[in-house]
C-alpha cells in the first residue's frame, strides 16, 4: 500500500474523530443550539423509538442487530436462561420478569384489569418488593387520616412505583420524609405520601386509581405521575387497545375526542391509529380535564407531576404536556432540571433498563419538595404560606 | 565444490517480507494509538453500543497493542490467545450486575464449545475419506446443537455465538478445503473462526477463508490499522447517522395521510442498513488492526446504478460468499448447455440459497428460522431484477454503443430508478405482511 493511501485513510480518520469529538465537547460545554443541538443530541440517543416500542413494524436487520444489543428475544423460558447466565438462578427471584408474572398483581375485572396484591413480599428486579394491606407498594398505612395530618396521594406507573429500587429509596418516601424534616418543626403537622403506583398503567388507569381507589383515604392532594411518553404514544395506545378490544373507554371527555377523530367500531388498528394521530393533543388535553372533574367531584385538589427521565430528553414534548396540564387547571409541577448534564451510569438502573436509579430517586425527591413549595396552591395544602427557608442544598450533586 | 564442501556457506533463507511489515515504528504507532483513544471517547459519548460493546472496544484496542510488540512468528498464536481470553471477557460483561460464579462457568463453557466444535470440524475435514463423508460428524453435531438450541440445554448466549462464528464461515473453509493441494494449518484455522470481534458481533461479515489468509500482513502494518481506524471511524459515523434516521426520519405507519408521507415512509427504510453497515466497517477495521488486510464490505450502495451493482455494493463479503460457493458452481456445471440457462440457474440459485441463509442466520441468533411470505417476495423479486441486469449485461458487446459508458443523465436516472425500487422491496419486506403493507400506503382509503 502506497503512502498516498495511508495519508488519506489518516485524513480521513481524523476527519471523522475530530469532528465527533468537537460535537460531543461542543453539545457537552452548551455551545450548540437548535437543530445542531438536536442533531448530535439523537445521534447519542441509543432508546427506542415510538416505533419501535409500539412494534409495528419489523425490520430483518433491527431483529439481529437488538441482539447485539443485548435486547434479547427469545422462545419459552429466556427469562430462566438470562437467569441463569447472570447467576440469579432462584426461578422465584423474579429478575427480569414482567410484573405481571410475578406473584405481585392480582387480577381485578374491571378497568385496569390487575393491580398490586395486598402483603406481598418477593424479589423483583433484583429489590425487595413489599406491599402493604392495600395493595400499595408502601409502608402501612390507615384508611382513615390520622388527626393533624396532611395526607398526598401519587399515582402512577413503574417510575412512581420504583422499579429495580427499594421502598424507602422511592421518591414517594422521598418526598414524605422530606415534607416531615421540613414543614414538621413549622407546621407541627406530619404528612403523609401515599403510593398508589402500579408498574404497567397508563394514564387512564391513573384516572380509574384516583377516581376509584384514591378517595376513600380522603387524600389532601393527589398528583399523577406522568412522562413524555404519555403525549408521544402512550396514551393513544392505551385508548387503541381499548377501542381494538371493544372494551370501555369510561370517560366521556375521552369519548367525545373519538367520535370527534371518527373512529368507529370495527375500524381496523391502523385506521383507528390513523385517526387519533393528530388527536394526540385533544386526547390528554381530555385526560386532564377528566382529573381535573374527579378532583372536584371528591373535594380533593389534582395536579400533575411531569418527570423529565432522560438525560437527553428533547423539551418540547415535556413542555407541551406541562401547559395543557395548566390549561386544564391542574397543579402542575415540572420536574425537568434533575436530569441534566448526568451521567447515565448514574441515574439509570442499567444499560437496558431505564427507569431511574435510586441516585436519580433521590434528586428527583428533591426538586418535587422544591417546586411544591414554590407552587402558591400546594402551599396552601401544605399549611404554609411560603416557601420554607431551607439549609444548602442536599441534592446529591 | 559442492554443497558440503566447507568452502561453501549455505544461504540463509530468504527473510518473510511479513516480518519486515509487522516491525513498529514508534511514532507512527503512537499516532495510531492516539487515534484508537480519540475512538474509545467517542463510544463513551455517543453510548456507541452497550456496555458489552465498550469492553470489546477495549479489549481489541489494548490486543492490538499488544500484539504489536509480539515476535513476528508467534503473532498468530498471540492473536488467537487474544480471541479466546478476550472473547471470554467480552461474553462475561457484567452491566451494573456483579460477576457471578455461574455466568463465569456458562461463559467459560461457551467459549470451550465452540473451540470443541472448531476441533472437530478441522480434524473432520483431515481425514483422509471421501469428502462428503467428512461432512457427517460435523452435520450430525450440528444438528445435536440444533436440538439443544430449540430446547434450551444452554442459555441462548452460547448458541448465538457459536452458530455466529460457524454458520458460515464452515461452509467456505470446507469449500476451500475441498480444492486445497495440502492440508491448512490448525493456526490459520483458529486464528479465521475466533475472530475476536465475532464474541460481540452476532451479525459478521463472511470472510472467505483464502483472502484471509491471503490478507496475513500483506502490507505495512502502519498502513493497514491506519486504513482499520478509518474504517472504524467510518463505521461510528455511520451509526450515529443510523441513530438520525432512527429517531427523526422514520415514521410510524399511521402518521401516512398523504402521497408525501408515503413517500417518506418508504423511501427511508433501507436507510436502518446503515446500521449494519456501521458494525461491518467496525469488525473489518479491527481485523485489519491485527495484521490482516481485508477488503471493504460495502460500498457506496446508495448510489447503486443498477440492481447488480446494488447487489455488488450493498453486502461485498456476502456477494463473494454466493459467487464462490454457489454461482460459479452452478454456472460452470450448466454453461456447456446454454449460457443464458446457466446464467438463469446460477441467479436462481443464488437467491434461493441466499434466502434460506438468511433463515439459517436467524435461527442461531434469535432461536427460530424464519421464512415469511415478505421474504419469499423481496428475495425473488431481487432476483429477478438482478437476472434482467446480468442477461442485459451480458449482451452489450464491447465496442458497441450498448456497451459505450452511459450519459450522466442515464446513470442518474438509473441510480434514481434503482434506489425508488429497493426503497419500496425493503419498504414492503420490513411490514408485517404485505396487506398490511398496502393499506399503510393506501392512506386515501
Amino acid at each position: 500500500m502506497a503512502a498516498r493511501p495511508e495519508r488519506m485513510d489518516r485524513i480521513r480518520a481524523l476527519a471523522a474523530i475530530l469532528t465527533l469529538l468537537a460535537a460531543a465537547g461542543a453539545l457537552h460545554g452548551g455551545v450548540l443550539t437548535g437543530v445542531l443541538r438536536r442533531v448530535v443530541t439523537e445521534m447519542r440517543n441509543d432508546g427506542r423509538n415510538a416505533i419501535g416500542l409500539v412494534l409495528l413494524t419489523r425490520n430483518y436487520y433491527e431483529e439481529l442487530t437488538d441482539v447485539d444489543r443485548g435486547l434479547w428475544r427469545g422462545g419459552p423460558g429466556w427469562d430462566l436462561a438470562v437467569r441463569l447466565l447472570r447467576g440469579d438462578a432462584d426461578p422465584d427471584d423474579g429478575n427480569w420478569v414482567r410484573l405481571r408474572e410475578t406473584g405481585a398483581t392480582r387480577d381485578t375485572g374491571d378497568y385496569v384489569a390487575y393491580d398490586l396484591a395486598p402483603d406481598v413480599d418477593i424479589t423483583f428486579m433484583g429489590v425487595r418488593l413489599t406491599t402493604n394491606r392495600w395493595g400499595m407498594r408502601d409502608v402501612d398505612r390507615t384508611l382513615e387520616k390520622p388527626e393533624g395530618t396532611v395526607r398526598i396521594a401519587i399515582v402512577g406507573a413503574s417510575n412512581s412505583m420504583g422499579y429495580g429500587v427499594e421502598q424507602p429509596a422511592t421518591f414517594a418516601a422521598l418526598v414524605e420524609s422530606g415534607l416531615n424534616r421540613d414543614l414538621g418543626p413549622l407546621t407541627g403537622r406530619r404528612y403523609e405520601v401515599l403510593n398508589f403506583s402500579v408498574g404497567g398503567y397508563r394514564l387512564p388507569d391513573l384516572l380509574y386509581v384516583a377516581e376509584t381507589r384514591v378517595p376513600p383515604f380522603r387524600p389532601d392532594l393527589i398528583l399523577v405521575e406522568l412522562t413524555p411518553n404519555d403525549l408521544r404514544w402512550s396514551v393513544q395506545e392505551s385508548i387503541v387497545g381499548r377501542v381494538m378490544a371493544e372494551a370501555d373507554v369510561r370517560y366521556d371527555l375521552v369519548r367525545s375526542v373519538l367520535d370527534a377523530a371518527g373512529v368507529r367500531p370495527g375500524d381496523s388498528e391502523l385506521t383507528v391509529r390513523r385517526r387519533l394521530r393528530p388527536f394526540r393533543e385533544p386526547l390528554i388535553s381530555a385526560c386532564f380535564m377528566e382529573l381535573a372533574r374527579i378532583g372536584a367531584d371528591a373535594g380533593v385538589p389534582t395536579g400533575a407531576l411531569h418527570l423529565r427521565l432522560r438525560i437527553d430528553e428533547i423539551h418540547d414534548t415535556l413542555a407541551r404536556q406541562a401547559d395543557l396540564s395548566d390549561e386544564a387547571g391542574l397543579i402542575t409541577l415540572r420536574i425537568f432540571d434533575g436530569f441534566e448534564g448526568r451521567r447515565p451510569q448514574d441515574v439509570y438502573l442499567s444499560r437496558t433498563d431505564l427507569h431511574p436509579s435510586a441516585f436519580a430517586h433521590g434528586f428527583i425527591a428533591e426538586e418535587i419538595l422544591q417546586k411544591m413549595y414554590a407552587d402558591e396552591r400546594v402551599r396552601a395544602i401544605l399549611g404554609i404560606t411560603t416557601p420554607p427557608r431551607l439549609p444548602a442544598p442536599r441534592s446529591p450533586s | 565444490m559442492t554443497a558440503t564442501d566447507p568452502n561453501v556457506t549455505a544461504s540463509p533463507p530468504p527473510a518473510d517480507p511479513r516480518a519486515a511489515r509487522a516491525t513498529i515504528r514508534p511514532m507512527a504507532f503512537a499516532l495510531l494509538a492516539a487515534q484508537l483513544a480519540g475512538l474509545l471517547l467517542i463510544f463513551e459519548y455517543f453510548n456507541v453500543g452497550d456496555s458489552g460493546f465498550r469492553r470489546f472496544a477495549l479489549v481489541c484496542f489494548a490486543g492490538f497493542v499488544l500484539h504489536a510488540i509480539l515476535p513476528f512468528r508467534l503473532k498468530k498464536q498471540g492473536f488467537i490467545a487474544i480471541s479466546l481470553l478476550g472473547g471470554y471477557l467480552i461474553l462475561n460483561d457484567p452491566g451494573v450486575q456483579p460477576i457471578r460464579l455461574p455466568m463465569l462457568a456458562v461463559t467459560g463453557l461457551c467459549v470451550a464449545l465452540a473451540l470443541a466444535f472448531g476441533l472437530l470440524v478441522y480434524y473432520a475435514l483431515r481425514m483422509r475419506v471421501a469428502f462428503w463423508i467428512r461432512l457427517l460428524p460435523i452435520l450430525a453435531v450440528t444438528v445435536l446443537m440444533m436440538i439443544a438450541a430449540v430446547h434450551w440445554w444452554l442459555p441462548p448466549r452460547v448458541w448465538q455465538v457459536i452458530g455466529a462464528i460457524f454458520m458460515f464461515r464452515t461452509i467456505i473453509y470446507a469449500y476451500d478445503v475441498r480444492t486445497a493441494r495440502a492440508p491448512e494449518s490448525l493456526t490459520d484455522f483458529l486464528c479465521y473462526f475466533f475472530l475476536l470481534p465475532n464474541f460481540y458481533f452476532l451479525l459478521f461479515p463472511v470472510i472467505d477463508y483464502t483472502t484471509f489468509k491471503r490478507g496475513w500482513y500483506a502490507t505495512d502494518i502502519h498502513a493497514n490499522a491506519q486504513r482499520g481506524i478509518a474504517w472504524i471511524a467510518r463505521g461510528t459515523v455511520h451509526l450515529c447517522l443510523y441513530r438520525l434516521v432512527y429517531h427523526e426520519v422514520l415514521i410510524s405507519p399511521e402518521e401516512v395521510d398523504s402521497f408525501w408521507m408515503a413517500c417518506r415512509y418508504v423511501f427511508p427504510a433501507w436507510w436502518l442498513y446503515l446500521e449494519v453497515s456501521g458494525k461491518f466497517h467496525i469488525i473489518i477495521g479491527c481485523m485489519h488492526l491485527f495484521g490482516w488486510q481485508l477488503p471493504e464490505t460495502n460500498r457506496l450502495y446508495f448510489l447503486s446504478s443498477s440492481f447488480t451493482d446494488f447487489w455488488r455494493r450493498i453486502n461485498i463479503y456476502w456477494k463473494d460468499f454466493m459467487v464462490k460457493v454457489i454461482y460459479y458452481p452452478t454456472w460452470f456445471r450448466f454453461r456447456r448447455r446454454n449460457e443464458t440457462l446457466a446464467t438463469t440457474l446460477a441467479v436462481a440459485a443464488v437467491f434461493i440459497t441466499t434466502a434460506i441463509l438468511h433463515g439459517w442466520q436467524l435461527f442461531w441468533i434469535q432461536g427460530f428460522f424464519g421464512m415469511t411470505v415478505e421474504d419469499v417476495i423481496f428475495w425473488g423479486v431481487l432476483a429477478v431484477l438482478v437476472w434482467c441486469n446480468v442477461m442485459l449485461e451480458s449482451k452489450r458487446r464491447p465496442g458497441t454503443a450498448s456497451a459505450a459508458k452511459p450519459s450522466l443523465v442515464r446513470r442518474i436516472g438509473s441510480t434514481l430508478a434503482v434506489y425508488v425500487t429497493i426503497s419500496i422491496l425493503w419498504s414492503m419486506w420490513s411490514s408485517q405482511d404485505v396487506m398490511g403493507w398496502l393499506r399503510i400506503l393506501a392512506w386515501w382509503r
